[in-house]
């Protein structure tokens, strides 16, 4: 008698304990509904102007989650990290802790009330194993300088980010920094190329498309295998002329003439060798003046760089972009003195 | 048996209060815990944005606050009211700018332009004068006036009637074009050599003077990006700026300012006779007031200040960027403080 008694108080126990853990279960189930955001099954979109700049969302963090892990969750990209960090204040994502996520750019132009964001664009031209002099960096010091990069907070991004930036349409990381390459030397392919991906920095390769193909410099097919890489493939004239000074008994219009084919031929030759309508436009030794910047526009370019050392902020004039030459024989102090990458002047 | 089956319902019962309140009570306050703390952590953003003039950023942390607790309306009219005061600080910043530009102080103007997008991104605007009309300033405009032909105007501005492919280029027109009166032209700067110079007068270079002696230094500025706005590398404007900005270093640092100093100074020419003497001056300065900050610092610390101990370090951190041991500390107390808002 006893042990069926036992028995019944035993199952009915049971009964209640399962419709317990089912009640339990169904709290779990909410709670996972609360936090489905944390496994979105369709990707968000990243930031964009369209959201109004101050438009969030409120998350829960998981386990395993870092800024990390939540850009490339709600943002789709891991290096808007920081930008969520510097939402939450920087505050450390604890599991079970809420971040907020932006949705909109409400830190376009990187103003602050003590200054404002400005980007450096590092110029190289040659490479080499072991020499180097003015134009040629070796692989050891370039190596230096990008692990520089990498192990001190610096995020190198694309030209199109950039150029974006410069549009005051998107924000960037904190520390951004920009590489190019000017002319197209096969060293670039054969040594600083493979350097940038082991660190995995995206650059632009400026050629000028007479030197292309030729016995130094890399051929269509070694730049058509960059651009596969995460390396933009992008205008330096056609003949590499000094484009702000007239040839010796050149009129004008034959000037022009010739700045206009300068500028349009390699754009259609770079377009039809790589499949890629070239956007950018290095001006050959950095010189330039306002007939040249005329025809880059009306040849549909977004932007185009000088060689005039110095960062640049967003409202810097889109076609008068300062880059910094890195030359082959600075020290790495001399490299940092080039990464400028804030402006200190009273906003408020 | 009767008293069985009753023991075995209360057992159960009882067994149910005990998970429920261990299991979804724990629950629930935690999780309440946890909000208040994210809550509090927004509310004392707002303030502190506010002080330091991040208006921007204690907006959102009102909206985040507007949005775990929705039913809430002080916290809604705030936002509105917030979102008005910033309004209102864009548009005068914006109207300062628009006035400056006009009177032609460029620099100046362009600090108003910045404020004004720091506090409404959406101004189009101020933008639009930053970035745009800068170039505008690069230009010359020409209206056309009847019987105007581009050959005219070519002859008319630059003495050749052959560049007028020129003016046609620039606007988009083919050289054979009919003009229309009134229709409004950009004119090419056709520059000497293409490496044009402008030419600086002396009353420029005296009037600069003239204000730094004044200790009118933004106007001083202004009349050396005027120069630079046709030569980057003019070596006047150099020297007025040199000069401008050495004389109101000197003024902040006397004025105990000393970071705004050293920022200033630090635009100077290296090779400026004294300056590197005045910005050793300055670092002195500033380290011995960011020891300062780090010793009182370590007092509230060892008295569980936390907060305190963070912004004496931050200040310190602020004169000394490269102080050997305040950033690694204000790590070290937030997330002590981290811990101890998890824990309460």
């Amino acid at each position: 008698m006893i042990s069926s008694e036992f028995k019944k108080i035993v199952r009915n126990s049971f009964i209640l304990l399962c419709s317990i853990l089912l009640t339990a279960c169904a709290g779990i189930g909410e709670k996972r509904a609360d936090i489905t955001e944390q496994k979105p099954t369709v990707q968000r979109p990243a930031p964009s102007i369209e959201a109004p700049y101050d438009s969030f969302k409120i998350v829960k963090a998981g386990r395993n989650d870092t800024y990390t892990t939540l850009a490339r969750k709600y943002l789709n990209d891991p290096l808007l990290a920081s930008t969520i960090k510097a939402y939450n204040r920087g505050r450390p994502v604890i599991p079970g802790q809420k971040i907020v996520i932006p949705f909109g750019q409400f830190d376009r132009g990187g103003l602050k009330p003590e200054g404002y964001q400005t980007v450096p664009v590092l110029l190289y031209h040659k490479f080499s194993k072991s020499r180097s002099d003015k134009m040629t960096i070796n692989a050891d010091n370039f190596e230096n300088q990008m692990r520089y990069l990498a192990e001190n907070g610096y995020n190198v991004i694309s030209i199109d980010k950039f150029v974006n930036f410069l549009d005051f349409s998107i924000q960037i990381p904190e520390k951004s920094v920009v590489i190019t390459i000017d002319d197209g030397w096969r060293s670039f392919y054969d040594i600083g190329f493979p350097i940038l991906m082991k660190y995995g920095f995206p650059a632009t390769l400026f050629v000028y498309t007479d030197f292309i193909a030729g016995r130094k410099s890399v051929s269509w097919d070694q730049a058509g295998e960059m651009a596969d890489q995460g390396i933009n493939i992008e205008c330096h004239t056609k003949k590499h002329r000094n484009m702000a000074k007239l040839k010796e008994g050149e009129t004008l219009n034959q000037y022009l003439k010739d700045i206009i084919k300068e500028i349009s031929y390699s754009k259609e030759l770079i377009f039809k060798k790589l499949a890629r309508e070239p956007q950018y436009l290095a001006y050959p030794y950095g010189a330039t003046n306002n007939i040249v910047v005329e025809v880059a526009k009306q040849h549909g370019f977004r932007a185009a760089f000088t060689v005039h050392r110095g960062s640049n902020p967003f409202f810097v004039n889109n076609y008068r972009i300062n880059r910094s030459v890195i030359y082959g024989n600075y020290s790495l102090s001399a490299f940092k003195k080039n990464l400028n990458v804030f402006h200190k002047r009273r906003l408020k | 048996m009767i008293i069985i089956y009753k023991h075995n319902i209360i057992f159960s019962l009882c067994l149910l209060a005990c998970l429920l309140s261990f299991g979804i009570f724990g629950n629930v306050r935690s999780g309440a815990c946890r909000t208040t703390s994210f809550q509090e952590f927004h509310r004392q953003e707002v303030s502190n944005c506010e002080k330091k003039g991040e208006f921007k950023k204690a907006l959102i942390s009102l909206k985040i606050l507007r949005q775990l607790n929705p039913r809430d309306k002080k916290i809604a009219q705030e936002v509105i009211d917030f979102e008005k005061k910033i309004q209102s600080k864009a548009q005068q910043h914006f109207n300062w700018g628009v006035s400056l530009y006009n009177k032609k102080k460029y620099n100046s103007a362009e600090r108003e332009f910045l404020i004004t997008l720091r506090f409404d991104p959406e101004n189009k605007e101020a933008l639009d004068y930053l970035k745009y009309r800068a170039e505008d300033r690069y230009s010359k405009f020409y209206t056309s006036k009847k019987s105007d032909t581009l050959k005219k105007i070519a002859r008319k501005i630059y003495k050749d009637s052959s560049k007028h492919f020129l003016i046609a280029y620039f606007n988009g027109l083919s050289p054979n074009d009919r003009l229309s009166q009134g229709q409004r032209l950009r004119l090419p700067i056709i520059q000497r050599s293409l490496a044009y110079k402008r030419t600086v007068t002396k009353t420029e270079v005296s009037q600069a003077e003239k204000y730094i002696k004044e200790e009118k230094y933004e106007d001083a500025l202004d009349i050396a990006g005027t120069i630079r706005q046709h030569d980057l590398t003019n070596e006047d404007a150099s020297s007025i700026e040199d000069k401008a900005n050495f004389s109101l270093g000197k003024k902040l640092f006397n004025e105990k300012k000393y970071v705004e100093a050293l920022e200033i100074y630090q635009k100077v020419d290296s090779g400026m006779p004294g300056i590197s003497e005045a910005m050793a001056d300055v670092k002195k300065r500033l380290k011995k007031k960011a020891e300062d900050h780090y010793r009182n610092g370590v007092k509230y610390y060892l008295n569980e200040e936390l907060k305190l101990a963070i912004k004496e370090w931050e200040k310190a951190l602020k004169l000394d960027s490269n102080h050997p041991k305040a950033a690694k500390d204000i790590e070290k107390a937030r997330d002590l403080l981290n811990k101890l808002e998890m824990m309460e």
